[in-house]
């Protein structure tokens, strides 16, 4: 984990899209760890180094507004992003710092994310090397 | 000695000797005439005496007749169910009366009618014409008997105590003494509470059938209408002394479903007939009316009740469509899990495949069609499958701002198209909301208006604060008119559905169902009217939103969340 980047906690119980969320977040210049579950998420957030979670809503044991609501409780200061494939926002969602859709395209995406950090005072920061997509 | 001897022996005379013969001859002439008119005598008393007899047993038979009669007149008036009472002198002081107007009165038959004023007890019965009780003396009867009038018949309630008050038909005739004086009366009362009791419940009957919402209606076999209540005078709009006498299905125009002739039919063989009718009213409106007819008994004419459906049969359309909509939304909901999830990764690879480093050009232009193509279906799914809302909570937005930066969008095409702006904003329009969700409303009917006047035209807004028309809140009500193409009346009763387009493969038929989703999420209304003066068209859409006034809460709370979802907004349709 470089102390230099940001990086970001990507949780969803579904391996291809939690993988290719990780991968274009990365090109991004983000230093991207995976969780593929709730719990595994709030363990390695405990390890700390965390600047952003960002989790898909729909997952089976803990959603993703329960896992917010969780962060929340014991980390105020924790910008959470939730994804979602389905259209509807669940009435808890007001927890999380925004309510994504799924197919708002990799832009919409890299926006939010930028414009969550930003108000929460973190700098994108980006190594040399990295793909700088147009 | 000699001459008592002689009497005393039955001799009637005596004569001594010597016979005078003159003296005999005068003697025996007296007494055989005195012997001939004893005999006379004895004839004529026995002749009496049978005469007496005779005509003793004569009264004795004519005692027995009259007896007979009085007893007879006596049963006759006892049996009568009519009410008779006689007044036995002028003064009504001694009243008999039968058993059927003892009855009428109240009283017990063996009781004395006496109306004297001045005894000391009274009638248990009070007399009353018209409503206002009448004095003892002006009662039939007693009129008759003190005046020798003849009364003729007088409707009379009679109110008696501890019973429900009778009604009688009253007559009465005096009777005359030989010498023409007025001696007395006899009455006649015919009991009419059976007769008032059937004519107050036909009465109220009639009062039913006015007050019945539904359209009552009698004809004769020919159709022609004999009667014709309150409600058929509301639904149809005719009244009574329009209609009567007129033939009932040429008045409204019915149209029956299986033929006039097999209605006509089924009513003869089973005496009745259950449907429902399409008909006109007086104003040319159409109704559907759910009937019921049948032949009066006799069969000489049909009676009909007609209950308006119209409004039920539209409303149970709406709850068919809201139904279809509704589960069309949960299709939705479970197709937008579906395909959004497997959408994101595909876009995601394309994303990551576009700017690989082993792609050629050609390739790279491939992956880039298909991220286009992808960007396309991502799109539709998010206007179809369901809102977000941008920001978390409402925000005072201001309707003028937002048309504003709408128009801004459309100027060129307006401007290509000749479409005259007419702007009128007597208000700011600010109300709460999410500016992104109202831009799509407004910006779906701007441009509907816009893309219908593609020869020019008006287009003409107005912002002005309003009333919502049924909960009465206050708000801000925005109208887009335009003089385009108009919308027909087909077009009209689908325009809200979801996927109905006039615009072919241009348009996704979503704009306005989305729009009124998003509308009345809010709790707003949205209403249209095209109309047509030949060839010109105006087409009005009004928009209401509650205004800002309105606090919402700062937290949204399930219910306003939930109403984001698409199954939501199909229930509102």
């Amino acid at each position: 984990m470089s102390g230099s980047k940001i990086t970001l906690l990507c949780v969803d119980d579904d391996d291809t899209p939690r993988m290719l969320r990780k991968l274009i977040l990365q090109r991004q210049g983000y230093e991207v760890i995976a969780a593929a579950s709730g719990k595994e998420a709030l363990a390695l957030l405990d390890q700390g180094g965390i600047d952003l979670v960002l989790s898909d809503q729909m997952m089976p044991g803990m959603t993703g507004t329960e896992l917010t609501k969780l962060i929340k409780a014991s980390r105020p200061e924790m910008p959470v992003i939730l994804v979602s494939g389905v259209n509807e926002i669940p009435p808890d969602a007001v927890f999380a710092d925004r309510f994504v859709s799924k197919v708002g395209g990799p832009e919409l995406l890299f926006e939010t994310v930028a414009e969550v950090l930003q108000a929460y005072g973190c700098l994108l920061k980006k190594s040399s090397g990295d793909i700088v997509p147009e | 000695i000699d001459r008592i001897k002689g009497y005393q022996s039955g001799a009637v005379d005596y004569i001594s000797v010597p016979v005078v013969p003159d003296l005999l001859r005068a003697k025996v002439g007296v007494f055989s005439e005195l012997h001939r008119k004893t005999r006379q005598l004895e004839r004529l008393n026995l002749e009496l005496e049978n005469r007496v007899q005779e005509r003793t047993e004569q009264l004795r038979q004519s005692e027995e007749q009259l007896q007979e009669r009085v007893a007879e007149l006596e049963a006759i008036m006892q049996v009568l169910p009519v009410g008779v009472a006689v007044a036995q002198d002028p003064e009504g002081h001694n009243i008999t009366a039968n058993a059927a107007l003892a009855n009428l009165l109240g009283v017990h038959p063996a009781e004395k009618l006496s109306t004297n004023p001045t005894a000391v007890e009274s009638v248990p019965f009070d007399v009353y014409k018209d409503g206002s009780r009448l004095e003892n003396e002006d009662h039939p009867l007693l009129h008759s008997a003190r005046t020798g009038q003849q009364f003729g018949s007088m409707e009379l309630e009679i109110r008696r105590a501890e019973k429900d008050p009778a009604y009688v038909l009253a007559s009465a005739s005096p009777l005359f003494d030989r010498r023409g004086n007025v001696r007395g009366a006899v009455g006649a009362f015919i009991d009419l509470t059976d007769k008032k009791h059937l004519e107050d419940l036909l009465r109220e009957r009639a009062d039913l059938l006015e007050l019945a919402t539904e359209a009552i209606m009698v004809r004769g076999l020919n159709g022609a209408i004999q009667y014709w209540n309150a409600g058929a005078e509301e639904l149809y709009g005719w009244r009574r002394d329009e209609v009567l006498g007129k033939l009932l299905h040429e008045v409204l125009k019915t149209n029956f479903p299986t033929g006039f002739l097999s209605v006509q039919g089924e009513l003869a063989r089973n005496g009745s007939w259950t449907g429902n009718l399409t008909q006109y009213t007086r104003d040319g409106n159409e109704v559907v009316v759910a009937c019921r007819k049948a032949l009066k008994a006799g069969g000489n004419s049909i009676l009909e009740i007609n209950r308006d459906i119209t409004a039920q049969l539209k409303a149970e359309d709406a709850l068919r469509r809201t139904e279809r909509l509704a589960a069309m939304g949960r299709v939705a909901g479970i197709i937008a899990h579906e395909i959004n999830n497997p959408l994101e990764a595909i876009t995601n690879t394309f994303y990551l495949l576009r700017d690989h480093p082993s792609l050629d050009e050609e390739a790279r232009h491939y992956a880039k069609l298909g991220e286009d193509e992808l960007r396309r279906v991502a799109h539709i799914t998010r206007q179809t499958l369901g809102f977000y809302r941008e920001s978390k909570y409402p925000v005072e937005v201001s309707i003028s701002v937002l048309l504003d930066e709408i128009l801004e969008l459309q100027m060129r095409r307006m401007e290509f198209s000749n479409v005259i702006l007419d702007k009128r904003y007597d208000s700011k329009g600010s109300i709460h909301g999410f500016p992104v969700e109202l831009k799509q409303v407004f910006l779906n009917l701007i441009g509907n208006a816009v893309q219908a006047m593609p020869d020019g035209g008006n287009l003409r807004l107005h912002i002005f604060k309003s009333q919502h028309p049924i909960s009465q809140r206050d708000g801000v009500c925005v109208s887009i008119c335009d003089t385009g193409t108009g919308i027909d009346s087909e077009c009209a009763k689908h325009l809200f559905e979801p996927f109905f387009t006039t615009k072919s493969i241009k348009g996704t038929g979503l704009g306005l169902w989305i729009s009124k989703g998003i509308i009345q999420k809010y709790g707003g209304s949205i209403r249209f009217r095209s109309l047509s003066f030949g060839s010109r068209n105006a087409t009005c859409f009004r928009v209401f939103l509650p205004g800002a006034e309105i606090e919402r809460p700062h937290v949204p709370d399930v219910s306003s969340f939930e109403d984001v979802g698409v199954s939501t907004i199909a229930e509102n349709v």
